[in-house]
């Protein structure tokens, strides 16, 4: 139970904190910092979900795990999404990244409020 | 026969040998899109006789049948779809030939390629992370497009998009993992087939999420915000792609979800009070903009609307309505922001009053657009009458009187500044001189192919109906979908 | 201020709908479906014992397609938004510090191996932990140390477009071989092999070099051009 609230109220937590900067901070960077914490939440709680208890890795290189696999290993599907969703991650904050270099380039800010068409 | 899964592999080669063809021959490079798109077109359209008589063809990946593997589910309505996307793609892509963007040209035809090609993948993939996937290509593609010019309204428009579009697609995998911790598995139909063991509390949380994701993706109000910035920031291609074919395949995504996935028909009322809401709000807004470009913007946010209010009715006769509508639409907006496009190259400017007396002075291209504003508005003999009309008469016959009352305000709004810029375009004098200079014949080419897809839609509205009915009846159906997807294999 | 207090409130409706969602999600039990099946035949159907990789490769290889593709999408719109950009920072280049020699003779070293250490995991991913993203980003990391270390590093644009673009070609073809020599798109088209050596698990590997070349020339490209518009 312990572990439960540990790993899901961990990311239930940290996806709250991303969106509460998202959500309120004005700066472009701190923004950018808010999504990037959101998608780290889900990606723990991804991996999180596959945990079974007292299993090893899905790496079947052992006569003994070879004999029931699905018995003695770890669900291995959320590692196969948690890999995508991180490279997904990494290509959206650099989108993010380059469009806030362009914006301050223009700009010569990086706080939201400054900005005319940014108001949300 | 063709595999479908060509519609995606092929698009994809094409985009990653952009760069090396540009190194090899650099002219040619302009054309690969239209080769591309060409060839995805002609594949699209010769499956539609297989999937007319056989239903729909399941197409397996990785050598393993659903759910063990990812597959294609090409029915009438993913098709249909399909289709529109290639179709206006290549349209685009045509226009694109001689009025080309910034700098640089090689990097803008690779996201132009795989924005359709995330879009195409988004309405034939049947599973539901690997929708996950496509709905990011399409979404990367777009930002980068959106802040493609690199003036600041651009950037800061990508910014926006950015923002709210990687919050949707975060909560759509969040929602869709607290699936899979209690179904174990992602593939749309089986999720669906397992539905009843979720825990009701998990489903509802999921099904807010999901809606929510794809309500960004669709332009529902109030996730929209987004949208007016994008299509302005855009260059103006883009735009006529957003408007027809990238919002379609959000919606398309937030139907598969309700209809299909969840099964909700029975809350489907809220998409249509949504949707008219949807409809007001960026009709009213739309009254007020001196740029025509953002209130094309608005207009087509409220057409969407107008969808979503069909799909939420959700009788057969709104569906089908709805999805006539859908290539209505595309084909309506794509007159307009392509026509606005070539208009802009001559007045140099998108505002209203520099529109002024361009009936006399670009006649080709303001008949055009006229015939497309007046489509829009639902002009009796025009496709549009037709498909608009329906969807009204499905919401009276589902006794929304309330929501029908307001889509006919929100129509009226619509009509006020419509009439305005056909004022403005016909019977207003000129107040600059045109840049010199004659309409590129490939773009014209492009607006001609549309409007006479207009022309056969208005002429022919009994056979569009009868072509649309096999996606409407795939719509409805959960249980046919489901049967017929795990029917090649299932655990 | 109204906007804090409504985010605050948003927020606390988010947690109270995640609280009641998550507290029924059972924690550290076996609630497998379709994972079953991989792992109970993932290795007579493709013969690499690290499942994870079979699942990233062939059963939802069509993901990783998808995954690539958005690496892909990365590289190009960030290059496109950069173009022609130059940030002038007068002040931030006089006070800079060169860096070291130790950290220059300690890179001339470590390249190589780095560069090794990514090929070796992109090309062991179906028998260990890793594959082609890990492997490619490990590449990427070696001219990250370059960059680092030697200030007017440059690494041949030309030569990166060429292999990312060639790399997706191979992927797209290897997918296509599938669809004409086993019947579906990216399906297995070559002997499982013995599990647990080298040359075993069908394509898998092929895919994962691949990869590993696509990963390691998107990033290094990523980041050479992050770090040019600064110069």
């Amino acid at each position: 139970m312990n572990q439960a609230l540990l790993y899901f109220g961990g990311s239930a937590a940290l996806f709250l904190i991303g969106l509460y900067l998202v959500l309120v901070k004005t700066n472009l960077i701190k923004i950018v910092l808010g999504l990037d914490l959101m998608e780290t939440a889900v990606n723990l709680f991804i991996v999180a979900s596959g945990y079974i208890k007292d299993r090893t890795a899905p790496i079947l290189n052992r006569p003994d795990l070879l004999a029931h696999p699905s018995q003695r290993a770890v669900d291995p599907v959320p590692h196969a999404l948690v890999l995508t969703a991180i490279v997904i991650g990494v290509a959206v904050m650099a989108m993010a990244l380059s469009i806030v270099i362009r914006i301050y380039e223009k700009r010569q800010t990086l706080d939201i409020s400054k900005l005319r068409s940014l108001r949300w | 026969m063709v595999n479908p899964i060509l519609l995606i592999a092929l698009p994809l080669f094409f985009a990653f040998s952009i760069p090396i063809v540009g190194f090899v021959y650099r002219p040619l490079q302009r054309w690969i899109p239209v080769v591309s798109l060409g060839l995805t077109t002609l594949i699209a359209l010769s499956l539609i006789p297989r999937v007319g008589a056989h239903g729909p063809i399941v197409v397996i990946t990785g050598g393993f049948p659903p759910p063990i593997a990812i597959n294609l589910t090409v029915g009438p309505l993913g098709l249909l779809l399909a289709l529109l996307i290639q179709v206006v793609g290549l349209l685009t892509a045509l226009y694109l030939v001689q009025v080309p963007v910034k700098e640089p040209h090689d990097r803008f035809s690779m996201l132009f390629l795989l924005l359709l090609l995330g879009a195409t993948g988004m309405v034939l993939t049947g599973d539901a992370f690997n929708l996950f996937v496509f709905l990011e290509i399409t979404s990367i593609a777009a930002y980068a497009l959106t802040g493609f010019q690199r003036t600041g309204e651009s950037v800061e428009a990508a910014f926006k998009y950015l923002v709210i579009g990687s919050i949707g697609s975060t909560l759509y995998l969040l929602g869709l993992i607290l699936l899979y911790t209690q179904t174990g598995t992602l593939n749309l139909a089986d999720i669906a087939r397992h539905l009843h063991q979720v825990d009701p509390r998990i489903l509802y949380l999921s099904l807010v999420l999901i809606a929510v994701a794809f309500g960004v993706e669709a332009e529902m109000f109030p996730l929209n915000g987004w949208a007016p910035d994008a299509y302005q920031g855009a260059p103006v291609a883009v735009t006529a792609l957003f408007s027809a074919v990238i919002a379609k395949a959000g919606l398309y995504a937030l139907l598969r979800m309700l209809y299909t996935l969840f099964g909700v028909q029975n809350l489907l009322y809220v998409l249509a009070l949504l949707g008219v809401l949807t409809l007001l709000v960026a009709e009213a807004a739309a009254l007020r903009q001196r740029n025509v470009r953002r209130m094309l913007a608005y207009s087509s946010i409220g057409q969407m609307g107008l969808l979503m209010l069909a799909f939420g009715v959700g009788s057969s006769v709104a569906v089908s309505s709805g999805l006539f509508h859908v290539l209505n639409h595309a084909v309506f907006k794509g007159i307009l922001f392509l026509g606005l496009g070539l208009m802009a190259l001559r007045t140099g400017s998108e505002n209203l009053e520099d529109l002024a007396g361009l009936g006399r002075r670009m006649p080709w291209v303001s008949l055009l657009f006229a015939v497309a504003i007046l489509g829009t508005l639902g002009l009796p003999p025009l496709s549009g009458f037709w498909s608009k009309f329906f969807i009204l008469y499905a919401t009276a016959r589902a006794k929304f009187y309330g929501l029908l009352l307001l889509a006919l305000l929100g129509s009226v709004l619509e009509a006020a500044y419509y009439l305005r810029l056909l004022q403005v375009l016909y019977f207003q004098e000129p107040q600059k001189p045109l840049v010199p200079g004659r309409t590129p014949w490939l773009p014209a080419l492009s607006l001609g192919v549309l409007a006479v897809l207009l022309l056969l839609f208005s002429a022919f509205p009994h056979q569009v109906f009868h072509l649309v009915r096999p996606a409407a009846t795939e719509l409805l159906n959960r249980g046919w979908y489901i049967s017929k997807v795990l029917a090649t294999g299932g655990l | 201020m109204t906007r804090r207090v409504l985010a605050i409130l948003l927020l606390l409706i988010l947690a109270v709908a995640l609280y009641q969602a998550l507290a029924r999600v059972p924690f550290g039990t076996d609630r497998m479906a379709v994972s079953r099946y991989y792992l109970d035949h993932g290795v007579q159907d493709l013969g690499g014992v690290n499942i994870v990789t079979s699942v990233v490769v062939l059963y939802r290889g069509f993901d990783t397609l998808g995954e690539v593709t958005v690496l892909f999408l990365a590289a190009t719109g960030l290059g496109a938004l950069l173009h022609g950009l130059a940030l002038h920072d007068e002040k931030r280049r006089r006070t800079k510090t060169p860096p070291s020699l130790i950290m220059r003779t300690a890179t001339r070293i470590l390249f190589p191996l780095i560069l090794l250490l990514g090929a070796y995991v992109f090309v062991h991913g179906h028998l260990t932990p890793g594959g082609g993203f890990p492997g490619g980003v490990v590449v990427a990391l070696a001219y990250l140390l370059g960059f680092l270390a030697h200030d007017h590093w440059r690494v041949n644009h030309r030569a990166v477009r060429w292999i990312e673009g060639l790399a997706g070609m191979t992927y797209v073809i290897i997918g296509l071989l599938g669809l004409y020599l086993a019947g579906s798109f990216l399906a297995n088209f070559l002997p499982p092999g013995t599990p647990g050596r080298l040359f075993s698990a069908g394509i898998i590997p092929l895919i994962y070099i691949t990869i590993g070349f696509k990963v390691g020339s998107e990033m290094t490209g990523l980041l050479s051009e992050m770090k040019e518009i600064t110069e």
